[in-house]
C-alpha cells in the first residue's frame, strides 16, 4: 500500500477512540460565563451524569490557528494535579457543521469548536464576597487563604506563575474547596529568572509594584503580592488598591507601603519606569496604620506579603507556616463551611440586567423604592466554632432553581460599591478602571468590578432571619440546619447572622 | 476513556502500527520515520527553532503515527503541523506562514505558488486540530536535553570534559530521534543512554562509587541502557537503498541527502561506540 500524497490528512473520520471525545457526550444545561475567551456552559456528562463546566475555546479570530494562550493553559493544567487547582478533565471537540457554506456536504470532522472540560464549581470568591449581607468568619477566611496558598505553592514548585490571581479566578465549590482557575496568562518560569517576560499581566488592582515599574524578569513573588491584596480585601471587606490606571495604582501602593528607595528595595532606581513613576515626595509605610483593625497575626502576615521589594516578599510556603494559620481561631475545615446558592458573574450580571429593567419600569411608574445600598461586611471576629452555624443547601445540580425570591432592590442599587464607610480609598476606581485583564475563573468575562454585586435581596431578614430567609424551598428539606451533625443550634439567634442575608 | 499510554514496546510499534494495518510494511514505515524526522530537524534549524522545540515536534509526529496511518496521512504535512504546534508549546512560536513557506522550500527547493501556499495553509490550520485531537491534547512532553545538561554539570568536575560530554550526548540524543526510541523510552532514560554513549565516545569517566551506579537517578535499568544504546547505534546503520528506489523523486532527494550528510560524520561514532555497548554488557 502506498503512503498518502502530499497534503493528505485523514479528516473524514472522527478521532480514534483513544483521542479526544466529542462534545456530544455532554448535554449543555445553561450558560454560566461569557467573555473574550469564549463561552462557558454548565453541562452534564450524558454517560455518567456528572456536572461539569465546558469552556469553549474561541477560534474565530485566530489567524494563527489554535490560540497559544489555550495551548499554554492546557499544558500547564495537565501538569498541575492538586486539590486546590482546577482540574482539567479532558478536551473535547465538536464535529462542526455537516455542510459547508455553499450547502455542500462537508465531511471534515475538525471544523467545529474545541472545549475544555472542567470540574464544576459553584462560586468564585469575589461573587461570594459581594453577596449582600454575607459575612465571612475569621476561620473561613483562614480556610480560604490556606487553600489559596497551598494551591499557589503547588504552582510555584512546578515552576508555574499564575499571573492573574484575583478573587474571580478563585473558584469555590459547595464543599468549601477553593481552587485556582484561569491559567490563560500563566507561564512557566526558570529559577534564574533568565527569560524576559511581559509585564502587562495581572489585573491592575492586584498587580505588584515591580510589574508596574516595568520589570521583565520576575518570579513567583508577583503572585504573592496579589495574594496579599486578596487577603487584605477579605479582612477589610473591599478592594484595598483600586487604581484607575497604572500611575494611580502605583501611587496607591506607595501611599500604603511607602515610597521605594535603594534602602528598602535595592536596585529599584534602575527599574525601567522608575523615573517616570517615582513619587514626588517621600512617603511613609502605613500598612499597620491603615489596617490597625486587623488582628496581630493577620497584620504580621500581610506586612510580609505587601513588601515592595519582590526578593524580600514572603513565599507561599513560608506564608503557610505563618503564626496566623496556627493560632486560634484556626482555619476551619472546608467541609464545615456553609453552602451558598450558585453565584457566577455571568448569572449575576444577567439578573442585574433584569433588575435594571425592573427599576426603569418602576421609575417610569414613579414608584418609590426604599433606598438601599450594599457593601461587603467585615468578617466577624469570633471563635473557631462559629462556622458550625446553619448552612443552606442549594439544589445539588441546579442551584439556580432554588434561587431565593428576587426582590427588586431600590433604584440606587447599581451604585453598589460607591458609597462606603470611611473613604480611605476613593472607590471611584470601581467604575471600570484599569482592568487590564478581567476574566472570571471560567468565564473570561471582562466585567467591570461593579458588575459583581449580587442583584437581589434575599428574603426576609432579622435577628435570625438570615438562615430562614434564604429560600422557602429549602426549608422543608431537612438537614439544612446541620442535619449532617454540624450545626448544634438550629434556632441559633444572632449566630445565624454571620452567614446571613441580612443587610 | 482513552487513557492508553504513549509508551509502547518495540514489538507493538513494529507489528501493530496503524500503517501496518493499512498494509504499509515495516521497511517503508521505518524509511518514512527517517524521512519525516530528518525533515523536521532541517525545518526546525532553518526556522532557527531551539533544539528542544525540534525534539518536541519530532516526538509529536512520531506519536501521531502510532495512532494514525501513513496510508491516510502524509508524513510531511503532519510534520509541518507538528512543527507549528511545537513552536507554540515550547515558547518559540513561528507564524503559520513562515512554517509552511520554509517547509515547502526544504521539500521542493523552490517557493510555493500563491495557490499552493493558500492550500497548504488551510490544510495546516484545519490539520492542527486534527493532530491535537488525535494526540488527545497531551502536550506535556519531557525532553532529555536539560536532564543531560544538569547531570553533567553536577557530576563532571572539569569544565572542558563536561562540555565535551554534553555535546556528545546531545548528538546521540538528536541522532536517536530518527528511531522510534522516543516512543519506547522516557526522556530521562534516553538521557542516561546518551550520557553513557557520549562518555565512551569522548572518553570521559563517569562517577562510580561502589554500590551506587550513576544511572540509578535516571530511573533506568542496565538492560534498558543497553537497549537504548543499541538502538541508537542502529540508526547509523540504516540502509535505505531499497526504499529510496521505490519512493517518489522529491522525497528521495531530501532523504538521500540527509542520509549522506549523516553518514560521513557518524559511522565513526558508531564504530567507536560499539565497543561501549560491549562494555555495558560485561558490567
Amino acid at each position: 500500500m502506498a503512503v498518502a500524497d502530499f497534503g493528505k490528512l485523514n479528516l473524514e473520520e472522527p478521532p480514534p477512540v483513544w483521542g479526544s471525545r466529542s462534545v456530544d457526550c455532554f448535554e449543555k444545561l445553561e450558560q454560566i460565563g461569557e467573555g473574550t475567551y469564549g463561552q462557558v456552559y454548565m453541562a452534564k456528562d450524558i454517560k455518567t451524569g456528572e456536572i461539569v463546566a465546558l469552556k469553549k475555546i474561541r477560534m474565530d479570530n485566530e489567524r494563527e490557528g489554535f490560540p497559544i494562550t489555550a495551548i499554554r493553559e492546557i499544558k500547564i493544567l495537565k501538569k498541575l494535579h492538586h486539590e486546590n487547582v482546577i482540574h482539567l478533565k479532558e478536551i473535547v471537540t465538536s464535529p462542526g457543521r455537516d455542510r459547508d457554506d455553499q450547502g455542500k456536504p462537508d465531511n471534515n470532522k475538525y471544523k467545529g469548536g474545541i472545549y475544555m472540560v472542567f470540574e464544576y464549581m459553584d462560586h468564585d470568591l469575589t461573587g461570594l464576597a459581594d453577596r449582600p449581607g454575607l459575612r465571612f468568619t475569621i476561620p473561613q477566611i483562614k480556610c480560604y487563604m490556606k487553600q489559596l496558598l497551598t494551591g499557589l505553592h503547588c504552582c510555584h514548585v512546578n515552576q508555574v506563575l499564575h499571573r492573574d490571581i484575583k478573587g474571580s479566578n478563585l473558584l469555590i465549590d459547595n464543599e468549601g474547596n477553593l481552587k485556582l482557575a484561569d491559567f490563560g496568562l500563566a507561564r512557566l518560569f526558570s529559577h534564574d529568572h533568565s527569560g524576559n517576560l511581559t509585564n502587562r499581566v495581572i489585573t491592575l488592582w492586584y498587580r505588584p509594584p515591580e510589574l508596574l515599574l516595568g520589570a521583565t524578569k520576575y518570579g513567583p513573588a508577583i503572585d504573592m503580592w496579589s495574594v496579599g491584596c486578596i487577603f487584605a480585601e477579605l479582612l477589610h471587606a473591599k478592594p484595598i488598591l483600586p487604581g484607575k490606571n497604572e500611575h494611580e495604582q502605583l501611587n496607591k501602593i506607595f501611599e500604603l507601603c511607602g515610597s521605594p528607595d535603594e534602602n528598602n528595595w535595592p536596585g529599584v532606581s534602575k527599574m525601567p519606569w522608575f523615573n517616570n513613576f517615582k513619587p514626588a515626595r517621600v512617603l511613609k509605610r502605613r500598612v499597620k496604620e491603615f489596617f490597625k483593625h486587623f488582628d496581630r497575626h493577620a497584620l504580621e502576615l500581610l506586612e510580609k506579603m505587601l513588601v515592595l521589594d519582590p526578593s524580600q516578599r514572603i513565599n507561599a510556603k513560608d506564608a503557610l507556616d505563618a503564626e496566623y494559620f496556627w493560632t486560634d481561631p484556626l482555619p476551619c475545615d472546608p467541609k464545615s463551611l456553609p453552602t451558598y446558592e450558585s453565584s457566577h458573574e455571568f448569572q449575576t450580571k444577567k439578573k442585574r440586567q433584569q433588575q435594571r429593567q425592573n427599576e426603569e419600569a418602576a421609575k417610569r411608574q414613579k414608584v418609590q423604592h426604599p433606598q438601599q445600598q450594599y457593601s461587603r461586611l467585615p468578617p466577624l471576629q469570633h471563635g473557631g466554632q462559629s462556622h458550625a452555624a446553619p448552612h443552606w443547601h442549594a439544589g445539588p445540580n441546579h442551584p439556580t432553581n432554588n434561587a431565593p425570591p428576587q426582590v427588586p432592590a431600590g433604584p440606587s442599587h447599581h451604585l453598589y460599591g460607591k458609597q462606603r464607610g470611611p473613604n480611605r480609598y476613593p472607590p471611584s476606581g470601581n467604575q471600570s478602571g484599569g482592568y487590564n485583564q478581567t476574566r472570571g475563573g471560567y468565564s473570561g468575562g471582562s466585567y467591570p468590578p461593579q458588575g459583581r454585586g449580587a442583584p437581589y435581596v434575599a428574603g426576609p431578614r432579622g435577628p435570625s432571619g438570615g438562615a430562614y430567609g434564604v429560600g422557602a424551598p429549602n426549608y422543608t428539606q431537612g438537614g439544612q440546619y446541620g442535619g449532617s451533625g454540624r450545626g448544634q443550634n438550629p434556632m441559633g439567634g444572632s449566630r445565624n447572622q454571620q452567614y446571613g442575608w441580612q443587610q | 476513556m482513552g487513557e492508553r499510554s504513549w509508551y509502547l514496546t518495540k514489538q507493538e510499534i513494529e507489528q501493530n502500527s496503524p500503517s501496518r494495518i493499512d498494509g504499509i510494511d515495516l521497511k517503508q514505515e521505518t524509511f518514512q520515520r527517517w524521512s519525516y524526522t530528518t525533515f523536521l530537524q532541517e525545518l526546525g534549524q532553518r526556522l532557527k527553532n531551539p533544539q528542544k522545540s525540534i525534539w518536541y515536534s519530532i516526538v509529536l509526529c512520531q506519536r501521531f503515527f502510532t495512532r494514525q496511518s501513513l496510508a491516510k496521512n502524509d508524513g510531511r504535512t503532519v510534520a509541518i503541523i507538528c512543527m507549528f504546534i511545537a513552536g507554540k508549546v515550547e515558547g518559540s512560536p513561528r507564524s503559520v506562514g513562515d512554517v509552511i513557506a520554509v517547509g515547502y522550500r526544504v521539500l521542493n527547493d523552490k517557493e510555493p505558488s500563491r495557490q499552493e501556499y493558500e492550500k497548504l495553509k488551510q490544510t495546516v490550520l484545519t490539520g492542527e486540530k486534527f493532530v491535537l485531537s488525535t494526540l488527545r491534547f497531551d502536550l506535556e512532553i519531557e525532553n532529555p536535553y536539560d536532564l543531560v545538561y544538569d547531570w553533567v554539570k553536577r557530576s563532571v568536575k572539569v569544565d572542558r570534559d563536561a562540555n565535551k560530554l554534553s555535546q556528545a550526548a546531545f548528538n546521540f540524543v538528536n541522532d536517536g530521534l530518527r528511531s522510534s526510541l522516543c516512543l519506547q523510552f522516557k526522556a530521562r532514560q534516553i538521557a542516561a543512554a546518551a550520557i553513557f554513549l557520549g562518555s565512551s565516545f569522548v572518553k570521559v569517566k563517569l562517577p562510580w562509587d561502589g554500590e551506587k551506579v550513576w544511572w540509578r537517578e535516571f530511573n533506568v535499568t542496565k538492560r534498558q541502557l543497553w537497549e537504548i544504546s543499541n538502538q541508537t547505534l542502529d540508526v547509523y546503520e540504516q540502509d535505505f537503498l531499497v526504499p529510496v528506489k521505490q519512493s517518489k523523486d522529491d522525497e528521495t532527494k531530501t532523504c538521500h541527502q540527509g542520509l549522506e550528510d549523516h553518514k560521513g560524520n557518524v559511522i565513526n561514532v558508531a564504530d567507536k561506540s560499539r565497543n561501549v555497548v560491549g562494555y555495558v554488557t560485561s558490567v
